[in-house]
């Protein structure tokens, strides 16, 4: 399949449950190992890539079930997921200090500014395991947007979260949506989706078999009859 | 010439043993997911326990391996409930795992060591030694050899005919599987802990009877066994059971190599290290793939 | 040994373990490498140092030649064993020591059964005294040096990366860390410490046998971390200090008061008790995970 996902505004992908949204997600990412054929992101062949070199070329992904860690601070969680650190190199944290300590302060500063939007710059310096299921949800994803993708994969960022919060999520990402990065999103909210979304694909079985603006998609019938032949 | 049946049959005695304490700790491996170090001080401990049936009451050997069993099969029982239960539901991790059973095994082995003086016990029960053709053996080793087959049937018949061993054998792969099919885990766990302990004990008694008790008797064995049991694959006591073997023949022909080669013997015991570190770094699960899972 | 010799001594054993700390702070406070194999590099930093200090080698050449040596090993053994799962990285490495304990032991090269001597790089001839004041400024000058490398290593965005690793290295590899090059470095920058430990141990005693790099160093090391708190690095020198008070005092008591159990045998007890209690009660250690300490 060949999806594009750079309409600007999110891309959403549904389907009933068992249709391979999330594996076709996991398969991207290297977690699923494919029966065969190639995955190519942005005309690179991303098959064989260790995750940090699929981090490399700008796609992020965020799980859905958050896997933050949860020892460190939330500003620090932030702060991982930063790109081209160079803080990061061994001989540059023990004998080049200057070089990068300018940079951790812009950093520290876009990494506030995103927790501001998903209102937890508050818990900056709190640990992450203190946080509640919805608040990792939204740590999850804002750390996904520290990241600054190309493309961020988001497996159904609003999945146990108030709709009002939810809803608020959604409106941050298609905000962010019109930076430059282009978001795939699993979201089995359909209203939710719908409202943000603007270009969608829906699987079943395994296949795309429906692709279009979330308006033209509630105007086909095909649509209906896969949620609901599906038992 | 190298005497290859005396090879041979030696490595059946030492595959033997080495089956014995392994079965036991593979299978509390597999059920616990750590490597149980103080397994090596259940073994010391059944030396002495047997020690205290057969010579301190008089009670003779056979008695002695029973009252081992038992006790040790009690103080491993204990020692799961006691430390490794407790620190597994405050959510330590394998490695605090492992550490408490190495902590477990300094107060268990220095115990005995202070209540003993570190003084090696013996077993006043003689073998003699008598040739079987080309081969020497004694009657120990006859038992030891006899035991350990015959501990392989009985565990066969155990996991797979047994409503105790099919219980075992889900826990160990499945555990939430298990509790919601009506298994009751908790005490298929501690059965597991109590037969583990209890046949680490039966070696230590063999191993006791064979050269000495002392508390360092399950230490001095303890990484080849460790050795055996991934090589078998964790929780597979059939890999066990071969990967004894291997291990014991890899150690008998290895020690007539070491010694044609000009090479020091004292590296006999490196052979299982070697064999154990190969084996981690190629194929972690072991053996356990040649064997149905059980 | 009067009172004051035998206290120089106990702060020479902290200086020296306290590196070691340092080193497996790295690997598993930080790193979350679980390194039960720690004293088969403190092993090859102290033969080292006493095989080339046989040859007449100058005594700097001795250190940095056995941390060296440690750190190429340490980065030999991380390339097949990092990529396992934490027991049986702990169980390989375990092995390994043993392996280079047998060699040791067997080898004419290094002395055997009997071990070597090593030349001190302060000489005997001055007085007991001041030997030993030597000895605690030298070491205590490398452990400063030891600690502010591992202090500035967690307090940066290394050490973050490093610490994100150890919580969830699937997420931290998806957000672009490389866990191996993070992995490796930490387990040969803790094998170079190991090694300098090692070798300043050597000259210290002025000798060396396999005797003294059984398993036992390794577990002691671990004593020390997990009760003064692992990924805290003045949590860990001061664990290296109360094991070896602890186990230096119960020697002297035995002296002074007759206890029914032997005094090292009562030492095990308590401290496998000990660690037993820490870890069902205070895993994190007595001192907690230092925060990562940067500009806000």
């Amino acid at each position: 399949m060949s999806l594009d996902v750079n309409h600007g505004g999110i891309c959403g992908l549904v389907g009933p449950n068992g249709s391979g949204k999330t594996t076709l997600f996991n398969t991207v990412l290297g977690i699923h190992k494919p029966d065969g054929g190639e995955i190519y992101f942005n005309d690179q062949c991303i098959n064989n890539l260790a995750p940090h070199q699929i981090y490399d070329l700008g796609l992020v992904n965020a799980f859905q079930i958050p896997r933050l860690f949860y020892s460190l601070s939330v500003l620090d969680n932030m702060l991982v997921a930063a790109r081209e650190q160079q803080g990061d190199k061994l001989f540059n944290s023990l004998f080049l200090r200057s070089k990068w300590q300018k940079q951790e302060e812009g950093l520290i500063e876009e990494a506030l500014n995103i927790l501001e939007l998903v209102e937890l710059e508050h818990l900056a310096l709190s640990p992450a395991g203190e946080l509640s299921g919805g608040q990792r949800k939204l740590l999850e994803v804002a750390r996904g947007l520290m990241a600054k993708p190309r493309l961020l994969l988001l497996d159904e960022p609003a999945a146990g979260i108030n709709p009002v919060l939810g809803k608020k999520i959604f409106q941050k990402i298609e905000e962010f949506s019109h930076n430059g990065t282009a978001f795939f999103v699993i979201e089995h909210r359909l209203e939710i989706l719908f409202e943000f979304a603007s270009w969608v694909y829906v699987m079943n079985k395994g296949k795309i078999v429906i692709a279009g603006q979330p308006q033209s998609i509630i105007d086909d019938p095909a649509f209906y009859t896969i949620y609901l032949g599906e038992e | 010439m190298f005497d290859w049946s005396q090879i041979f049959f030696n490595s059946f005695v030492t595959g033997s043993l080495y089956l014995i304490a392994a079965v036991g700790l593979t299978l509390t491996y597999g059920l616990s997911k750590f490597p149980n170090f103080a397994h090596a001080e259940f073994m010391a401990l059944g030396a002495y326990a047997g020690y205290f049936v057969s010579e301190q009451l008089g009670l003779g050997l056979p008695l002695a391996f029973v009252f081992a069993f038992l006790a040790a099969g009690t103080i491993g029982l204990l020692c799961y409930r006691g430390i490794f239960q407790p620190l597994a539901k405050r959510g330590a991790t394998i490695i605090h795992l492992m550490v408490a059973s190495i902590a477990l095994g300094f107060i268990l082995r220095h115990s005995v060591g202070a209540a003993t003086d570190w003084d090696p016990l013996y077993f006043t029960a003689t073998w003699s030694a008598f040739d079987v053709g080309p081969i020497r053996v004694t009657g120990l080793w006859i038992w030891l050899i006899v035991t350990a087959l015959t501990l392989s049937l009985v565990m066969h018949f155990l996991m797979i005919k047994t409503k105790i061993g099919k219980a075992i054998r889900a826990t160990a792969s499945n555990p939430e599987l298990a509790l919601a099919s009506g298994i009751n885990v908790d005490r298929i766990i501690l059965i597991t802990w109590f037969i583990g302990a209890g046949l680490a004990a039966i070696a230590g008694v063999f191993r006791g009877a064979d050269t000495q008790i002392w508390p360092m008797t399950g230490w001095d064995m303890i990484l080849p066994v460790f050795a055996v049991t991934i090589l078998g694959g964790i929780g597979n006591f059939y890999g066990a059971i071969a990967a004894a073997f291997i291990i014991g023949l890899a150690e008998n022909i290895g020690v007539v190599a070491l010694a044609s080669l000009g090479l020091s013997t004292t590296y006999r015991i490196g052979i299982a290290f070697v064999i154990l570190i190969i084996t981690l770094i190629v194929k972690p699960q072991g053996l356990a793939m040649f064997f149905r899972r059980a | 040994m009067g009172p004051l010799l035998y206290s120089l001594d106990i702060i020479v054993y902290i200086g020296i373990f306290g590196i070691v700390c340092l080193s497996l702070n790295l690997e598993y406070g930080f790193a979350g490498l679980a390194n039960f194999g720690k004293v088969a590099f403190f092993l090859t930093g102290a033969y080292t140092y006493a095989i080339l200090s046989q040859l007449g080698v100058p005594f700097y050449v001795c250190i940095i030649v056995g941390v060296l040596i440690s750190a190429i090993v340490g980065l030999l053994v991380s390339f097949p064993a990092l990529r396992l799962r934490a027991d049986y990285l702990a169980i390989a490495v375990l092995a390994f020591g043993e392996i280079l304990r047998l060699i040791v032991k067997s080898e004419d090269f290094a002395g055997g059964d009997w071990g070597m001597t090593v030349s001190p790089i302060f000489p005997y001839t001055t007085s007991s005294l001041i030997y030993r004041l030597e000895n605690i400024g030298l070491i205590f000058i490398f452990l400063a040096i030891c600690f502010i490398v591992v202090q500035l290593l967690a307090n940066s965005p290394y050490g973050r990366a490093m610490r994100a690793i150890r919580e969830d290295e699937v997420a931290a590899e998806a957000l672009g860390k490389d866990r191996a090059r993070f992995k490796a470095q930490a387990f040969m920058l803790g094998s170079a410490m190991a090694g300098l430990a090692g070798g300043l141990y050597a000259q210290y005693l002025g000798y060396v046998v396999p005797g003294m790099f059984m398993p036992m160093v390794t577990f002691t090391v671990w004593i020390m971390v997990l009760l003064g708190g692992p990924a805290n690095n003045w949590g860990v020198l001061l664990g290296a200090a109360l094991v070896e008070i602890f186990d230096r005092g119960t020697n002297i008591v035995k002296d002074y008061i007759a206890l029914p159990v032997d005094p090292s045998d009562l030492q095990y007890i308590l401290f496998g008790a000990l660690i037993i209690f820490i870890l069902l009660y205070r895993p994190q250690g007595l001192l907690k995970e230092s925060m990562i300490t940067l500009i806000r």
